[in-house]
């Protein structure tokens, strides 16, 4: 319930229009990629504050592309795998945060491994 | 910091670059403190593993053109039965193919045999009688998967991580993490057969973001492996420590004014590297003292796996010198001048390729493993078998095979290695990976190799404009199955 609950908030706060989009912002995956990688690099500097925005900044994303993924339709894998991430990288903020910076580590590894995941199956030129 | 003028602005940003070097401050790397001071005043000092390590060396074996290991390894009765029939479109899915002329019919050599080796049951084909003797000590890899359907993408992802240029090698990465062991020789080979450098060129042994001193070094096939390494007969050994001494004295004048610049470092490394390597690389390379029965072993004495032969005995001999990282490609075998038949690339004539660069390689990785464990080196030593990607079931141009990044196998032999096992698996009929989950990607790869060495991939790092940066970028996952 709580999950759910975050969940709206972060589409809310993201000020997503629930509309027919017929592909996913070329934009949005490019700021995914930079994030994620700015998020690793965080990570291995410790750095608590750029961390957390990275973290913070890729949930709000990954709730975007989940929501447009539940309006396509027909696209279930996507959907479980934009879930996935989103909350992976509620996880990884917590970490950081906990200064528990190993497991953020592999928290953010697999992260970047649930988006590959997603490109093999969705990205038109994987 | 503030700016409340224009001359404070440059004096805090750009003439005081001098004090901030001399502070300690190294734009790109942050502040040093006196350790990683000495470090960049000899970056190839030795550093000790993160924890204890498996292996001392690293003998990658890139077979360069991408095998067919449907006709090596992966043996697919599936895939016999159904030779000459369209691709059935359920293992298509999921992928996107680019075969010219499309999927063709499914396509199996009539002349490949398969026979299990070795306690462990592996599968070899006919076409690799010798190393299908050391089947115990290899670990295979049947779950390989990449990205890019181009040689050169692809290679890059393979030695760099990353499908663009200006990342390192793994080679560099590890001599950036430990150093060499032999300051004689460079701490990272690049070795080749063929009369040309590979194709796919220096990108591939870079140093990428890393300072310039941590670049693989090749040494060409014959007896002089680097140019103009030897001193010339007019100047005596005498004259050449002097010049070198004046040269010395001159760049180190240099360096303090641009102890950022890692170029001049390198430079600075590399001449008094080249010194001592006029003796101690040749001596490297010089196979005369080799027994016959070690060349004979090695397939020397053949003259389709000669040079190649040749390289992976230099390589046996650069590890027992302390050589951290060498980095084989496969050529061909002297003699061969069409191009179909100088890489394993075989889209077309299938047969006839594989029948030529298997023969140029069996012998010779055969004798390597059995030589390093002969002489107690298997134990400290990693042979990996590396290509870019597979090669499809699918026929193309009636008897070859196209490329396939979505399932293949690697593997790997030596120290810390699980011998005899296998990971993972291709479907029925070798075109994908059968279980996802147990993909390996060259991150993985990587990773795993770090991780013999004796290194975290997620924790060895280097600050690159700010950013942290590592060999596996933002994946890899080291696969404990393979440890033993």
């Amino acid at each position: 319930m709580h999950k759910k609950i975050l969940f709206l908030l972060l589409a809310a706060s993201a000020g997503i229009a629930i509309s027919a989009q017929s592909a996913l912002d070329d934009d949005l995956m490019q700021n995914i990629e930079d994030s994620t990688k700015s998020l690793t690099s965080n990570i291995a500097l410790k750095d608590i504050k750029g961390g957390s925005v990275d973290a913070k900044e890729l949930a709000e994303m990954f709730a975007k592309v989940e929501v447009f993924y539940q309006q396509k339709g027909d696209a279930s894998e996507a959907v479980d795998l934009s879930r996935k991430s989103r909350e992976l990288s509620v996880e990884v903020g917590k970490d950081i945060t906990s200064r528990n910076f190993d497991h953020a580590n592999e928290l953010a590894t697999s992260l970047s491994k649930t988006c590959k995941t997603c490109h093999s199956i969705y990205k038109k030129d994987a | 910091m503030s700016f409340n003028s224009r001359r404070d602005f440059i004096l805090k940003s750009g003439l005081g670059l001098g004090s901030a070097a001399l502070s300690g401050f190294i734009p790109g790397m942050g502040f040093v403190s006196a350790a990683t001071a000495a470090e960049l005043a000899d970056p190839l000092a030795p550093k000790a593993p993160q924890f204890p390590a498996k292996i001392k060396s690293v003998i990658w074996l890139h077979q360069n053109g991408a095998p067919s290991t449907l006709d090596l390894y992966d043996y697919k009765p599936e895939l016999a039965k159904l030779a000459g029939k369209d691709t059935p479109t359920s293992f298509l899915k999921g992928i996107k193919t680019s075969t010219q002329g499309g999927v063709g019919k499914l396509f199996v050599s009539n002349k490949r045999t398969w026979k299990q080796y070795g306690d462990s049951g592996a599968w070899f084909s006919d076409l690799l009688p010798n190393l299908a003797q050391q089947a115990d000590k290899i670990a295979f890899i049947k779950s390989s998967v990449t990205v890019g359907a181009t040689h050169d993408i692809s290679i890059l992802k393979l030695n760099t991580g990353d499908v663009n240029p200006g990342r390192p090698s793994l080679g560099a990465w590890i001599t950036y993490a430990l150093g060499s062991a032999n300051r004689d020789l460079p701490a990272y080979v690049v070795l080749y057969n063929g009369d040309q450098e590979p194709r796919a060129g220096s990108v591939n042994w870079s140093s990428g973001f890393l300072p310039a001193v941590y670049q693989g070094t090749p040494f060409r096939p014959g007896d002089s492996p680097i140019l103009y390494l030897d001193r010339p007969e007019l100047r005596s050994a005498q004259q050449q420590r002097a010049s070198l001494d004046l040269l010395k004295k001159l760049n180190n004048l240099g360096a303090a004014s641009y102890p950022h610049d890692t170029e001049l470092l390198a430079r600075l490394q590399s001449y008094e590297l080249a010194d001592r390597m006029q003796s101690a690389a040749p001596e490297a390379v010089d196979l005369s003292k080799e027994s016959d029965a070690t060349k004979e072993l090695y397939g020397l004495n053949d003259a389709t796996s000669a040079s190649y032969g040749t390289t992976l005995l230099r390589a046996r001999r650069l590890v027992e010198r302390g050589v951290r990282f060498i980095q084989v490609v496969s050529g061909w075998p002297d003699g061969i001048s069409d191009a179909e038949r100088r890489s394993w690339d075989a889209h077309s004539n299938l047969d006839d390729n594989h029948g030529l660069m298997a023969k140029m390689v069996d012998k010779p990785i055969a004798g390597l493993l059995a030589d390093l464990k002969s002489r107690g080196l298997l134990d400290s030593t990693l042979v990996v078998w590396a290509s870019e990607f597979g090669r499809t079931p699918w026929g193309e141009s009636g008897n070859g095979r196209d490329h396939n990044p979505w399932g293949y196998t690697q593997w790997i032999a030596g120290g810390g290695v699980k011998a005899g096992y296998t990971h993972g698996a291709t479907d029925d009929i070798g075109v994908q990976v059968a279980d996802k989950d147990l993909a390996v990607d060259t991150y993985d790869l990587h990773a795993t190799v770090l991780q013999l060495m004796g290194l975290d991939h997620l924790k060895t790092t280097f600050l690159n404009n700010g950013r942290s940066e590592r060999p596996t970028v933002v994946y890899g996952k080291v696969i404990k199955e393979l440890l033993a």
